[in-house]
């Protein structure tokens, strides 16, 4: 079966789902805390999402959880949430069990949330800097070198120096989210970041790899893209002990953005999703994904234009591995294998977040979910819950 | 040319008139036009090239010129109070927080939103960033900076009009350290608001190109009408921009973070009064680029001479319900925001639920505008929410 095609907006309503009104459901009618762990085949997604397309529907961070069927098959539903006071975007899951969630560029606030407790803790960015939009959990290597890091761990966040538009990367205690250093990001706008789980050719496990997006912003203008001439996105390579650069990779041309990230361990493989930010016609075709194997970055080859935006990656499901990027302006997900060279795609109206769970995708869009197990093998996910709209953003995260 | 900001407004005739053919086809629909609205005067069609002009051609220079005048005047009084006896401080005190009121108020009318000049010159971060690092202003008076050059070396958040705000909370003695320093951060902001003065000049006679027509490919554009949508684009960006760090940085996020403490919220300036008059006159400038003036539903604006407002552009282009519906949420805020010079007399939570309940009143305009209004211009959102990441 086909899911869905559409041509609603980016992050277009899921509607039609139910009747009543999800935005009036306190958390006690949730069901999470109750039920985590208690049912097997559960898969479980960190996530945000907002209400409804208006700015005035409120914002949140929550578990979407995916339940097998006793008909066969899936449905998914809302099994926690906590309200956010902004847009939120990235999530990093603990191990235990915790989440961290930061607010969407420029943001200015960066939330750890127990969802079987709803315990939260908050840091609100009062320094002359913003938050990307984007957390990892460093290695136990970073922890090791920081004086002062707890026992629960080190987290980096994405952010940008206001006074020089430089990016840098804020080093936190995963427990108080207290800053600990900074290190700079050797690029503008770096966006997600990732720890190598395992040496990759001379860079030492735990290495953090960042995408720098390159696009200058100042905070008097917020989002808005300016002086794109001087566009200079890179991949870095930073020691997980001081930061130090460890290699810096740029592509051929300058207006595509190093954006979204995803490694796959099994072959050594960062996928790499990105947007274009040509003024011309050369956005539609431009290269939307590129892979890099700790030497060199190989873009995307013979891909179809797919309006030069890949709005999330991930892994593929698949034994020969591979990467799918989320299309959600071309209405698609694009299948890549590890070196680079399209597959073809799969049609999802609006999709963006996506998330694998052994050899099956999760992804979210249009009018609802989907569960892919390959570029032509798709299901439809309907929602258990009485969820009348919401919006989710561009990315999910599996918890274990 | 699909670039952002640049897709040429659809070409009319210059004395099109869209609100009349609104209003035709509405009645053809059967749509009831409100009675407000049937005694406004019919609307030409202003092209984004009439409302550059009337933005930088008279708007802001005017506003640059009182800025300067009120800058140079607060630094003039501050000198001579410095220099001044020890037994003037108490009576000049009072004139001196006038002079600084006066001054960021011209600042704050100039610069909300942030346009053209102010963002290229980082106006807004050079002489009114927040928050103030008070250990920085310490540590700055005793360095004792003589000149301008000596400021460049003192970190933003320790100058402007809040380190002032601070400064002359703590009692400015004469021919003190702190006075030094003080007449040091007065002067720095006279001069930046002579540059932007200077910056603004060239553009009150600048001749924005026109957009391309509807039937001209988009990549085609000149510079010159790329510029002009570029300049469009900007102001409408910056509107909302404007907005939302009114709604959110200043009035609902220090609330939000002490929520649950016993802590109060820390506002941009020290004295409430004063923060209650910098949203007010924040709010004041926005409604003045939002709406026409009850003069100007009588006698449209005239491009080079009235501003032309957000209201007016989209009567301009037809959009009669919209630009109803776009007043009535203006009005809204209207009506709960406290007039110019008044404070709520409420106090602690319950103040705190006033500004939060105000901000939502805000937020309400931020989702019109997000989902309509600039939609309706034909402007993308570099602030929207609807863009991806």
């Amino acid at each position: 079966m086909t899911v869905l095609s559409t041509s609603l907006p980016r992050r277009a309503l899921l509607r039609g789902l139910g009747a009543s009104a999800m935005g009036a459901l306190g958390l006690a009618e949730l069901s999470f805390a109750k039920e985590a762990g208690s049912t097997a085949g559960v898969t479980r997604l960190a996530a945000v999402w907002r209400d409804g397309p208006s700015a005035m529907a409120q914002d949140w961070a929550g578990v979407l959880e995916v339940l097998p069927q006793a008909s066969g098959g899936y449905a998914w539903r809302m099994a926690a949430r906590t309200p956010l006071p902004t847009r939120g975007h990235g999530v990093q899951t603990l191990p235990d069990g915790q989440l961290v969630f930061v607010a969407r560029r420029p943001g200015d606030w960066l939330l750890r949330w127990q969802p079987q407790t709803d315990a939260l803790q908050w840091a609100w960015m009062q320094e002359d800097r913003c938050f990307n939009g984007h957390v990892a959990l460093a290695a136990p290597a970073t922890a090791r070198a920081q004086s002062g890091a707890g026992r629960s761990g080190i987290l980096f966040t994405t952010e940008t120096d206001l006074e020089d538009s430089q990016g840098c990367i804020g080093l936190r205690d995963a427990a108080s989210l207290e800053k600990l250093a900074e290190w700079r990001s050797h690029g503008m706008d770096p966006h997600e970041l990732l720890v190598l789980p395992a040496a990759l050719g001379k860079l030492p496990a735990g290495t953090l790899v960042v995408a720098n997006g390159g696009i200058p912003t100042q905070s008097e203008t917020g989002r808005s893209k300016k002086w794109l001439d001087s566009m200079d996105p890179s991949l870095v390579a930073l020691h997980p002990a001081d930061g130090r650069l460890l290699g810096r990779w740029k592509l051929p041309d300058p207006r595509l953005s190093i954006r979204h990230l995803a490694w796959d361990a099994a072959r050594q493989r960062l996928g790499i999703a990105l947007q274009a930010e040509h003024d011309d016609a050369r956005r539609d075709s431009a290269p939307i994904f590129a892979v890099w194997d700790g030497q060199r970055l190989q873009l995307a080859q013979d891909q179809p234009p797919l309006a030069g935006y890949g709005g999330s990656v991930e892994c593929a499901p698949l034994a020969q591995g591979g990467f799918v990027v989320s299309c959600p302006k071309s209405d698609c997900m694009a299948w890549f294998d590890a070196q680079a060279r399209y597959l073809g795609s799969s049609p999802q109206g609006d999709v963006c977040p996506v998330a694998r769970d052994g050899a099956r995708l999760w992804a979210g869009g249009g009018h609802g979910v989907a569960e892919r197990t390959s570029r032509s093998s798709d299901q439809a996910v309907p929602a258990l819950d009485t969820v009348t709209g919401l919006m989710f953003d561009n990315h999910w995260r599996l918890m274990g | 040319m699909t670039q952002v900001g640049t897709k040429p407004w659809p070409a009319k005739a210059a004395q099109s008139v869209g609100r009349a053919c609104a209003l035709l086809a509405l009645a053809a629909m059967g749509g009831v036009v409100p009675l407000a609205q049937a005694a406004d005067t019919p609307m030409p069609y202003y092209t984004a090239a009439q409302a550059l002009q009337s933005l930088y051609g008279q708007h802001l220079p005017a506003r640059a010129v009182a800025f300067s005048q009120a800058a140079s005047a607060q630094d003039q009084a501050l000198a001579s109070f410095c220099a001044g006896p020890a037994s003037a401080a108490k009576t000049a005190a009072a004139e001196l927080r006038g002079q600084w009121q006066r001054s960021h108020t011209a600042w704050l009318q100039l610069s909300t939103p942030s346009v053209g000049p102010l963002v290229e010159r980082r106006s807004l971060r050079q002489i009114d960033f927040t928050p103030i690092r008070t250990a920085l202003i310490t540590r700055a008076v005793k360095k004792g900076p003589q000149t301008a050059a000596d400021m460049e070396l003192v970190g933003t958040p320790a100058k402007g009009f809040g380190a002032l705000d601070w400064l002359l909370s703590q009692g400015l003695q004469p021919a003190s350290p702190e006075c030094a320093f003080a007449v040091q951060v007065a002067k720095a902001i006279s001069a930046e608001a002579q540059s932007l003065q200077a910056a603004l000049e060239p553009l009150r006679s600048k001749t924005w190109s026109v957009e391309g027509s509807e039937s001209e490919p988009e990549d085609v554009a000149s510079p010159g009408a790329k510029e002009t949508g570029a300049a469009i684009e900007e102001w409408v960006n910056q509107w909302l921009g404007g907005l939302e760090r009114l709604r959110w940085a200043q009035m609902e996020k220090p609330v939000k973070v002490v929520e649950g403490s016993s802590k109060a919220p820390a506002f941009a300036r020290i004295a409430m009064a004063d923060n209650w008059r910098e949203w007010q006159t924040q709010w004041q400038a926005l409604h003045a680029q939002a709406l026409l003036t009850p003069a100007q539903r009588q006698q449209p604006p005239v491009p080079g001479k009235d501003l032309i407002s957000i209201e007016a552009l989209l009567l301009s282009k037809g959009h009669i319900a919209l630009a109803q519906r776009w007043r009535e949420a203006i009005g809204v805020v209207d009506a709960a925001m406290p007039a110019l010079g008044t404070v709520p007399a409420k106090e602690g939570a319950q103040a705190n639920s006033e500004i939060l309940a105000l901000a939502t009143q805000l937020k309400g305009i931020t989702a019109l505008y997000q989902a309509e209004v600039a939609p309706a211009l034909d402007i993308p959102l570099g602030f929207s929410d609807s863009d991806g990441d």
